[in-house]
């Protein structure tokens, strides 16, 4: 894909609507009529639209002593795209990353039925009423117990062209809605740094019990990702350090493929690889007990060769852990409280560095 | 000179807490017969400006040296006290004017020539009288993870060695390194020591990336040892007339991926 | 396994992040039977030999093992030896934890050893070992009546070293041509003088910084709208926002350590993180009387005996540190590479591993703005009237 490609599909860094400024050129009067107008009034105006929400579910856990966060996961086919293409954000449950189940299968399902590529929006609406017509014949062969065998599907594809002879499946059926078009099955998965993100610093987004329907605020968001509330809880440090490199413009993602806890991307996975690979590590006052959960140099020297074996920096993310998370009246005032502080290790071959 | 006594054990100099072999003929025996192969740490004198190839002496692990005592097959020398007597020197009594004639002596006595250049010679081994330490020396080696895990694969003939570029404790190799790739990343555990899921996926991602398994052991304590009934793990292997090693356990991990 | 890596295809690396991938070719042992290929060219690195997956029990495996096994053997009894050309003589005195020198002929004092009010040179423990091991060296006991074997030295020196770990690293690169020499720190009680040079500060452009002023001007006027900042956020609330900038801006709120401006007090450092040895790069200018600035700086650890630093311990050694870059250096070279940094030779029973340990501030570095930039740009370039 070419960079111009790919900046016109990927073309802001997060999800949020941004209306810039127009030039401003002093001697031409429209220029700064339209200037005036954009500066003054448009926000005028913003401010009485409410921003576009996506919706995402919040599925719960709860066994005999609380509940627990199972997982956050965005439904709609729209809201997926939206959060992906800005920012690259979570990632789709039947795809590498990027949900495209819904296209993959699309295009598998019209392959196996022997179409070739869509060409015209008319032939769209034919191949689809042909294809719900292949359905309905499908489905009154599977219920009279026709289609347990693969091969015999081959007899549904009877009066087409034989382009491609993959048959379809008899679970394939199940993939197609009334309409004939394929069912979203995918969603958006979203870890509980991004979603509070999302939530809490973008607003961007609605979170809904997944079983009552209710909203889902962000102070009890919180109380859900933190039942615990001490102030090394691994949501709040690995949430400080995913808003502080999100904050500073890089794309932040999960790690454990590469055995570390966060990825950063300058602009996302479609630009170029990962650039650094970061371990979160918690510091406490307590310097004994800092000395005591140090690892060793076995491990990083097997992180770093992980790492770097991809042509990633390894970077030692040091979250400074207060004492006591009681006294804050906003979530600013709590994230205040952590600080961040950072080293790299890279590998260094001495006979390459002689001259 | 060997530098072995009559009871023809190996010595193992261990000088400043470490375990040095200087013989090549101890270096020969026990890597010919009892796969240890050690790492050579000293310039080859060669060729001295790389370290690609090196020379003598050979370092040997903790584990290496405590295994082979245990088996007795080598004995630790203390160098330190050995040499002693020969190195001492009364700090009022230097009398280097004399030293130096000695010096002299010895060094027009080394290679004759005729209009060749001398050349002066250094040799691998002294010949001082050795003082050697009890096995208590090396007692604190034993029941370890570490020791666990090299003795239970030491003993099904596996030649093993620092795994440090590896991330891992020791490397395993099915024959002589010098012919053959390392199979396993090795880490010793205690029985109910905990590691991290994140350890789990980035060695067996470092293995597989390697072609190697990452592979973790440790020993059964006798209360727990009827579970071991469960896992097929427990070949008895002849060896050397020890003791079964009925009663330890090993998994191996590798990354597999779907897609 | 690369094509695990990333979910795209042709991806390319991030510049800079390529050399990785071949560091592989140092590890392993090579085949001894390829000693014969390094020629009088020091400097070519030997052929590798193929290895096998693992023994068959075959006859003709067996052979391979006993023939790399002997071309082994042979080369590791080759004899320590010297020429009366470039002849080093020289007495071991424990007591003083130094060689007196004798005789001095050759290259290698040119950055070995150091000469005493009278011209005599004296050799520090590790210097002796690496001369004695590589033959350059006659070493005598005090008394002069005894020729010191390797093994002897070793008995003598290494506890000297302050470590077997730390006389690996110094072979290690003085063998590789690196001149290597004693940092102040060498010892438990010695701190390094480092001289510390004023942090260069950015000096951005007016405009931008008005603009900036305004923006924020403006968010705050739009919270006091929308009073007061609620409890639990958003931090970007409703309303129009003008620039991404602004936007990451405004969600900057995580304390971090930062670079700029401030001067850094050295702090006292904690073994095993102190600077063991300066290191140069191999030069024939070399003077060891002003040998200028090291280009690096060289910490070792035992990967068995030491841990990690905490923080506070890799804190106060980068606190000693002077700083590697200056306006002059990107982004990248800043993130990758530390504003300071050092290397750390990781032993493992005659294993090294080196590593850099960087001191770098993501919060420093605002890789956005170009991005944004960019857009601004591409967006308006149809509207402008020229």
């Amino acid at each position: 894909m070419k960079k111009r490609n790919l900046n016109a599909i990927y073309h802001s860094p997060l999800p949020v609507e941004v209306v810039a400024l127009p030039p401003l050129v002093p001697h031409n009067p429209i220029s700064v009529a339209y200037y005036v107008y954009q500066l003054v009034f448009v926000p005028f105006l913003w401010g009485f639209k409410r921003r576009r929400r996506l919706t995402a579910y919040l599925e719960l856990y709860t066994d005999s002593v609380s509940s627990y966060v199972s997982s956050i996961a965005v439904d709609s086919y729209e809201d997926m795209q939206e959060l992906w293409k800005a920012g690259f954000f979570g990632k789709g449950t039947q795809s590498r990353s990027d949900p495209t189940w819904a296209l993959r299968t699309a295009k598998r399902l019209q392959e196996a039925s022997g179409e070739t590529e869509i060409v015209a929006p008319e032939e769209v609406t034919a191949r689809r009423r042909a294809a719900r017509k292949r359905f309905k014949n499908a489905r009154a062969l599977a219920e009279q117990g026709v289609l347990s065998n693969p091969a015999d599907s081959e007899k549904v594809e009877a009066n087409e062209e034989p382009r491609r002879q993959k048959p379809t499946r008899v679970e394939d059926l199940a993939l197609r809605d009334s309409e004939g078009n394929v069912r979203q099955l995918e969603k958006l998965q979203l870890t509980f740094q991004e979603a509070f993100f999302l939530a809490y610093a973008l607003d961007i987004i609605d979170i809904y019990d997944d079983r009552t329907g209710d909203l889902v605020t962000v102070p009890y968001l919180l109380g859900l990702l933190m039942p615990d509330w001490s102030p090394d809880n691994s949501f709040i440090v690995n949430y400080v350090v995913y808003h502080h490199y999100r904050s500073h413009g890089w794309c932040v993602r999960n790690g454990v493929k590469f055995g570390v806890d966060y990825l950063l991307y300058r602009r996302g996975p479609p630009f170029s690889h990962a650039e650094f690979g970061v371990i979160v590590i918690p510091l406490y006052s307590n310097e004994s007990k800092n000395q005591l959960m140090r690892r060793d140099w076995y491990w990083s020297s097997g992180v770093n060769r992980v790492v770097g074996g991809v042509k990633k920096t390894m970077v030692l993310c040091y979250v400074k852990v207060p004492d006591c998370i009681d006294k804050w009246h906003t979530v600013e005032e709590l994230l205040k409280m952590y600080e961040v502080r950072e080293v790299v290790l890279r590998r260094w071959i001495p006979s390459r560095n002689r001259d | 000179m060997v530098d072995n006594d009559a009871a023809d054990l190996i010595s193992i100099s261990f000088i400043d807490g470490e375990y040095f072999v200087f013989d090549i003929e101890a270096v020969k025996r026990l890597r010919n017969h009892h796969h240890v192969a050690g790492i050579l740490v000293g310039t080859l004198p060669q060729v001295p400006q790389q370290s690609t190839f090196l020379g003598l002496p050979v370092q040997l692990m903790p584990e290496e040296a405590a295994l082979l005592v245990q088996r007795g097959v080598a004995r630790i020398i203390d160098e330190g006290s050995s040499h002693e007597v020969i190195l001492a020197v009364d700090e009022n009594d230097i009398d280097e004017a004399t030293a130096k004639l000695k010096i002299n002596e010895l060094e027009s006595t080394g290679s004759e020539s005729q209009g060749q250049l001398v050349s002066f010679t250094t040799p691998a081994i002294s010949t001082a009288n050795r003082i050697a330490l009890s096995e208590s020396s090396v007692a604190a080696v034993y029941d370890t993870p570490r020791f666990d895990v090299y003795k239970y694969l030491h003993k099904r003939g596996y030649f093993i060695s620092p795994g440090l570029r590896f991330g891992s404790q020791f490397l395993a190799y099915p024959g002589d390194p010098l012919r053959y790739h390392s199979h396993y990343l090795v880490r010793g555990l205690g029985y109910g020591e905990e590691f991290s899921l994140l350890e789990l996926v980035g060695s067996g991602r470092l293995g597989t990336g390697v072609k190697k398994a990452w592979m973790v052991g440790g020993h059964v304590p006798d209360d727990d040892q009827h579970k071991l009934a469960a896992l097929d793990s427990s070949k008895i292997i002849e060896s050397e007339g020890d003791e079964s090693i009925e009663d330890f356990v090993s998994f191996c991990v590798e990354w597999a991926g779907f897609g | 396994m690369d094509d695990l890596d990333n979910d795209y295809d042709n991806v390319p690396v991030a510049p800079g992040h390529g050399e990785h991938e071949n560091a592989e070719s140092d590890d392993e042992q090579q085949d001894w039977r390829m000693l014969a290929t390094i020629g009088s060219d020091k400097k070519s690195l030997p052929k590798r030999g193929e290895k096998e997956y693992e023994p068959t029990g075959s006859a003709s495996d067996r052979n391979n093992v006993d023939e790399s096994r002997q071309a082994m053997y042979t080369a590791l009894n080759g004899e320590r030896q010297h020429t009366s050309k470039v002849h080093i003589s020289g007495i071991w005195y424990p007591h003083l934890r130094k060689a007196k020198v004798l005789v001095a002929r050759g290259p290698h004092f040119k950055s070995i050893g150091k000469a005493d009010s009278s011209g005599t040179i004296w050799l520090l423990p590790e210097e002796v070992i690496y001369l004695v091991e590589r033959g350059s060296m006659s070493l005598y006991n005090a008394r002069g009546d005894l020729k010191i074997s390797l093994q002897a030295c070793y008995a003598a020196c290494l506890g000297a070293c302050q470590g077997h770990e730390r006389y690996l690293v110094y072979a290690y690169l003085k063998r590789l041509g690196f001149i290597v020499q004693r940092a102040t720190s060498f010892d438990e009680s010695g701190e390094e003088q480092v001289v510390q040079k004023p942090d260069s500060c950015r000096i951005g452009r007016l405009w931008k910084f008005l603009l900036q002023k305004f923006d924020s001007f403006c968010t705050g006027l739009r919270r006091a709208i929308a009073k007061q900042i609620p409890s639990f956020g958003p931090i970007i609330c409703g309303g129009v926002w003008r620039s991404y900038d602004s936007i990451y801006r405004e969600l900057q709120i995580i304390p971090f350590y930062s670079h700029r401006g401030s001067h850094v007090t050295p702090k006292s450092t904690v073994a095993p993180f102190k600077v063991a040895y300066n290191v140069w790069k191999p030069r024939p200018s070399f003077k060891k009387s002003n040998p200028g600035e090291p280009d690096f700086r060289v910490v070792v650890v035992n990967a068995q005996k030491d841990k990690m630093p905490t923080l506070a311990q890799a804190g106060a050694l980068l606190s000693t540190l002077p700083a590697c870059h200056d306006s002059t250096s990107t982004s990248q070279e800043r993130l990758r590479e530390g504003y300071k940094n050092v290397i750390i030779g990781v032993v493992d029973y005659g294993i090294i591993s080196f590593m850099t340990l960087g001191d770098v501030s993501f919060g420093d570095e605002h890789i956005y703005e170009r991005h944004t930039a960019n857009n601004r740009l591409s967006k308006y370039h149809s509207t402008k009237k020229r």
